[in-house]
């Protein structure tokens, strides 16, 4: 088991905010980032997925051989994918049983399950291809294919670091240019999180981490970008606070750069990761000093973040019928929120004891 | 089984109120138009009839037995100005149709599934000319503003004629406030009618295990209230649903047709939103799209 390091711990902190915004029309969403900032903790998830990333390419001392690089990530993208068909089988068995239970059909239709379950034959089929999501179960599949994409940047920032960013944000302008998607299918329409331009986050979190290696005057410019991250901050939480969204159908085109789209990861929201990125980056010692259980717990969780991530989601979508089939009330809010973070905290520790186990 | 029954036009009696020449020019979409309420109150028209030829010449999309219930299919009188428009220009009628957790039509197995199928051959069956474009889309889960971003963010993309959205499902279940989900429906809206989009709301479900539940009600009154205070067509599917289920006592229960409402409502609910479009386009052609 690795000690607490600012990666595992922010991830522990993106995580516990996806499970909180996960049981929506809580009191306690105000502690997520999506109140402050233009960007919220799915931004914060992928961008330090690609942080870890760098580690998984190029090793943390001697540089790992390509094969085994891209080995590594497929079985990766694997086991994403097996954990994403078996957290959705959960997802709509719990809806199904609740359905059943209190004789309340809504719940079949709950966040697009409705294909699972009157239109069996092609959602199974699409479940499988991952073209079939839930709401709220759709961040696993972005994983996927966006961990099949970093094997292409991988391989080229091993020739230049330059040159997997620039393929990277070509395909990032060309797909916003171009409003290219990945098509929903059996369900019309499109993926939730557009991984052809999700793909930048996690390159920008690749190729950071990788240029603290290679360049060493890399975090000297980083902390001399501290100021203008926090202008950025502050001009995005008046923006948040004033409410104010582009119009998509006044905005100019190419529209995707001008709006502030999650499904596209508009620059704006890009922009604003990376201020908070630059921004918090002195912070994690700081905390480390002076709140050791908390980022002892939110390590613990980052360090485990596929299992603690399924936990949390299938904890959510149980806070969500909770809070639907009996009254919704601060304390029962809290309850949710407390049980949630305990059984977090479990799931984390039972999949460390596994592969210490298996170790 | 198809609903559908041979078109008998409905003989609008008003005489033709202006030109070709007229109608273009009604059909401008300049801004300072645009202010002008969307619909009239039911009890007096905003224009008074005047005898003319309709444009748009619409049969009665009849309703099937099963789906004739005490309370109105829907409720309040809005002209549909750019779905009229579109059938003028014998353009097919963009409609997105949010909410619906559909699949792509053919073969498709359920009520739920089918129902913009259906609402499209509904419709097409009806008024002369018109041929509807469909786009379903189901909805991801978010609520209050995030659903409004990403249905901005659609309309844009896809520039309907007709939104048909069922609405507030997904924040009566999250349990949002009534008044935190009105303002931002409010909101929305404004913004489709700034953009002179038609809106068709549909309200959420009757489930019977809800019917006393005052945050889940008070989402359905507060629809009811924007609806009537915006001026726009609400299909009234939760009481509908609620005298389907009075009629069908029992059918909401698991048994061997388990969950038989819910798909009976389906149906029916596509039934009745023809029936209001069909209003709509031709309270529009009475209105000869004067304020457009």
């Amino acid at each position: 088991m690795r000690p607490p390091n600012a990666i595992d711990f922010w991830r522990g902190v993106a995580l516990v905010m996806i499970f909180i915004n996960h049981v929506p029309g809580m009191d306690y969403s105000i502690l997520t980032l999506r109140n402050y900032a233009i960007s919220d903790a799915a931004e914060l998830f992928v961008f330090l997925a690609g942080c870890s990333l760098a580690f998984v390419a190029n090793g943390q001392s001697s540089v790992k051989p390509i094969g085994q690089v891209v080995m590594r990530l497929l079985i990766r993208a694997f086991e994403i994918w097996q954990a994403q068909i078996a957290t959705i089988s959960v997802a709509v068995a719990m809806l199904g049983a609740g359905a059943i239970a209190f004789s309340d059909p809504l719940l079949l239709e709950w966040h697009n399950a409705g294909p699972a379950f009157y239109d069996t034959v092609r959602a199974s089929i699409g479940m499988v291809l991952l073209t079939y999501q839930i709401g709220y179960f759709n961040i696993l599949p972005l994983y996927v294919v966006l961990l099949l994409l970093a094997i292409v940047f991988v391989v080229l920032a091993r020739r230049s670091l330059a040159l997997a960013l620039a393929a990277s944000v070509a395909l990032y302008l060309v797909t916003l240019t171009f409003e290219i998607e990945l098509p929903s299918w059996p369900s019309d329409g499109a993926w939730f999180f557009n991984p052809l331009s999700w793909q930048l986050l996690i390159v920008l979190g690749f190729v950071t981490v990788a240029s603290k290696k290679i360049y060493p005057s890399w975090q000297k410019v980083v902390r001399s970008l501290w100021p203008w991250a926090v202008a950025v901050l502050v001009a995005g939480l008046v923006i948040v606070w004033v409410d104010y969204r582009p119009d998509p159908m006044t905005a100019p085109n190419p529209r995707y750069l001008f709006l502030f789209d999650k499904k596209y990861l508009s620059p704006v929201r890009i922009l604003s990761m990376l201020a908070i990125a630059i921004a918090f980056y002195p912070l994690f010692p700081v905390l480390s000093r002076h709140v050791g259980p908390v980022v002892r717990y939110c390590s613990s969780l980052g360090r485990n973040s596929l299992a603690v991530f399924c936990v949390a989601s299938l904890l959510a979508l149980a806070g969500q019928m909770v809070r639907y089939i009996g009254e919704p009330t601060f304390l029962l809010d809290t309850a949710i929120v407390t049980t949630g973070l305990v059984l977090l905290r479990i799931t984390a520790w039972i999949s460390e004891f596994q592969s210490s186990a298996s170790a | 089984m198809d609903l559908r029954i041979p078109v008998v036009s409905v003989c609008v009696t008003w005489l033709l109120l202006g030109s070709v020449a007229a109608i273009a020019q009604s059909d401008d979409r300049s801004p300072s138009q645009g202010a002008m309420p969307l619909a009239t109150p039911a009890a007096e028209p905003a224009v008074q009839p005047s005898p003319r030829r309709p444009m748009v010449h619409a049969g009665s999309p009849r309703l099937s037995s099963e789906c004739k219930v005490k309370s109105p299919a829907y409720e309040g009188r809005a002209p549909l100005r750019a779905v009229r428009r579109a059938i003028l220009e014998k353009r097919p009628v963009r409609v997105i149709a949010l909410g619906s957790s559909s699949t792509v039509g053919i073969g498709a197995s359920s009520p739920l599934a089918s129902y913009p199928v259906r609402l499209e051959n509904d419709l097409e069956g009806v008024i002369d000319g018109l041929r509807i474009e469909m786009f379903p889309r189901g909805q991801s889960g978010e609520v209050a503003e995030g659903a409004a971003e990403r249905l901005k963010a659609e309309v844009a993309e896809l520039k309907p004629d007709l939104v048909v959205w069922q609405v507030g499902t997904n924040d009566a279940v999250a349990r949002i406030d009534a008044d935190d989900f009105g303002d931002q429906l409010r909101e929305t809206l404004t913004w489709l009618a700034s953009h002179k989009i038609d809106v068709v709301l549909i309200d959420p479900q009757y489930v019977e295990r809800l019917s006393k539940d005052a945050r889940y009600t008070s989402i359905v009154n507060e629809i009811a209230k924007i609806a009537s205070e915006k001026r726009v067509l609400l299909v009234n599917r939760y009481d509908t649903m609620a005298d389907l289920a009075r009629e069908h006592p029992g059918s909401s229960y698991l048994s061997s047709d388990r969950f038989h409402l819910n798909d009976l409502g389906y149906r029916c609910m596509a039934e009745y939103a023809a029936r209001a479009i069909v209003a709509g386009v031709l309270q529009a052609d009475i209105e000869n799209g004067a304020m457009h």
